[in-house]
């Protein structure tokens, strides 16, 4: 019985979220610091990633409210339930960034939404590296 | 970190151009297989283009970004397992054997309800096992007697199941909502308790319902795809997978990824068609097992977590799925001929249909398989 068939599913599908999360923060994050043009991006597309990332965060802040919630993103709700913490504090970190990714403000109007965004795509990352661990290692 | 960043950025430089030459050195050889080429090519510039972002951070220097690379990195990586573990070799050491496979592949993929399959890349050296990295152009793995030998090919329904479940994403959010339903009203249906009894009650509810992760759900479906499609040969293929591998088949094992073996038996057998309740292979099959598993007692974690309400019910949504996504498809079935029509082959005969004589045949008259496979090999 192998692995194989049900583990690269999960894995391209994290693959892809966290790809286009973290490309729409490194859009965020070149605009706040002045770069976008290093990286090629233009208004429209810096504009695009504020949505993608408000989408999702609003996506997760509904999950954490009430179940079911999607399959994609239930190891995260997961690590955030069982993690040091406490749930509460992801809330109100969570509408903090709502408000802020609502506001069209740019990151250094905001840097104590960073460290959120931070965590929740590490969170991710974590994730998504222990599943190519599980099928992958050395 | 920096200096990291630098190296791996390089390192890409060098791989990602190996890769992309290594492509088109297959464009040539292997032109029977230009449209997955195409598609592995597409993945390299997706690559690419996160080299390039990596590049930048890297020429930036902004210690703020660097947190950025990691994922950049562990997804190029990961692009390059895919490509350099399983489909370049699948496409450079193909051999006749290999192609003999991917042509019954191919055709059993389209008429099972598969139609987006542009390409299968078969690799006769490993378990049974699929990579569907391009949806429509899966690795397949087998041992290599599957050339040869139709024994336990029925297996491969089973791993066209998970190209099914990578297919449509809405079929694990039916089947959660089957586990979410059933869990919420076993909460709800608790009554008056006493509290340290309702919270462990309540354990134990999560814990099921954790069980039940995206990845068990995509094996149990992948089951119910493979009975649905091949009926009671795959019936027979899991009842003889979990005898074979000489475990208990009540045990809840949190590490691996497969439901537990009787729960993959029972649902199996429940999405036989109705034409087929009756059928010898089906009752010998069953009979098997109902003596196999006799000898091990049914635990109450896994009565818990599996039960048999709850196995029904995804039964049910997997099939109903299964209808509505792959609304061409029909589930098998075709009447097994009986005693002395069974050694017949008739012309223009189905994978699926040669597999169920090949379990009747096996199961009912061992001593004529052996002749009988030589001849139904030859009508593939």
């Amino acid at each position: 019985m192998s692995t194989l068939g049900s583990i690269s599913v999960r894995l391209g599908r994290e693959q892809q979220l966290l790809r286009q999360l973290n490309s729409a923060l490194i859009a965020l994050e070149a605009e706040a610091l002045g770069k976008s043009s290093d990286f090629g991006l233009s208004a429209d597309e810096i504009s695009k990633s504020r949505q993608i990332l408000l989408d999702f965060i609003i996506r997760l802040r509904s999950a954490l409210d009430k179940e079911p919630s999607s399959m994609d993103i239930q190891p995260l709700i997961h690590r955030l339930r069982s993690g040091m913490k406490p749930l509460e504090d992801w809330c109100n970190d969570l509408d903090a960034l709502v408000k802020y990714l609502q506001s069209g403000n740019n990151l250094q109007d905001q840097d104590n939404v960073l460290p959120t965004l931070d965590e929740i795509l590490s969170l991710l990352d974590s994730e998504f590296t222990e599943d190519i661990k599980r099928l992958y290692t050395r | 970190m920096l200096n990291y960043l630098n190296a791996k950025a390089q390192d890409y430089t060098i791989i990602l151009s190996w890769a992309e030459q290594e492509l088109r050195n297959l464009r040539q050889s292997r032109p029977e297989h230009i449209w997955l080429i195409d598609r592995l090519q597409e993945k390299i510039i997706e690559s690419r283009f996160l080299h390039q972002q990596l590049r930048i951070i890297a020429r930036i220097g902004i210690q703020r970004l660097y947190p950025r690379a990691l994922p950049i990195i562990h997804d190029i990586e990961l692009s390059l397992i895919h490509l350099t573990y399983y489909y370049l070799p699948a496409l450079q050491r193909e051999r006749k054997e290999d192609l003999y496979l991917r042509k019954i592949l191919l055709q059993t993929a389209n008429r099972c309800g598969l139609y987006w399959i542009k390409d299968i890349a078969v690799r006769l050296d490993n378990q049974e096992a699929i990579i569907s990295v391009i949806t429509e152009c899966p690795v397949i793995f087998a041992p290599p007697q599957r050339s040869v030998s139709l024994l336990d090919i029925a297996g491969l329904y089973h791993e066209l199941g998970h190209n099914v479940f990578q297919m449509f994403p809405d079929i694990v959010e039916s089947l959660a909502n089957v586990i979410s339903d059933h869990f919420t009203n076993l909460r709800q249906g608790v009554g008056l308790m006493d509290p340290s009894k309702r919270a462990e009650r309540e354990r134990d509810i999560d814990e099921a319902q954790i069980y039940w992760n995206a990845d068990r759900l995509n094996e149990f479906f992948s089951d119910i795809y493979a009975t649905y499609i091949c009926g009671p040969a795959f019936y027979y293929s899991s009842v003889d997978m979990a005898i074979k591998l000489i475990s208990d088949p009540f045990i809840i094992n949190p590490i691996d990824v497969h439901p537990p073996l009787a729960a993959r038996v029972y649902a199996c057998r429940k999405a036989i068609n109705t034409g087929h309740q009756d059928e010898p292979l089906v009752i010998a099959s069953q009979t098997i097992w109902n003596n196999y598993i006799r000898t091990f007692p049914r635990n109450a974690r896994f009565s818990f977590i599996c039960a048999d309400s709850l196995l029904d019910r995804l039964v049910e949504a997997s099939i109903q799925c299964i209808a509505e996504l792959l609304n061409s498809v029909m589930p098998f079935g075709e009447p097994l001929p009986s005693a002395n029509d069974l050694l017949q082959i008739p012309s223009g005969v189905t994978l699926e249909s040669i597999l169920n004589r090949a379990g009747k045949i096996l199961l009912l008259m061992p001593d004529r398989y052996a002749d009988w496979e030589k001849e139904a090999l030859k009508s593939l």
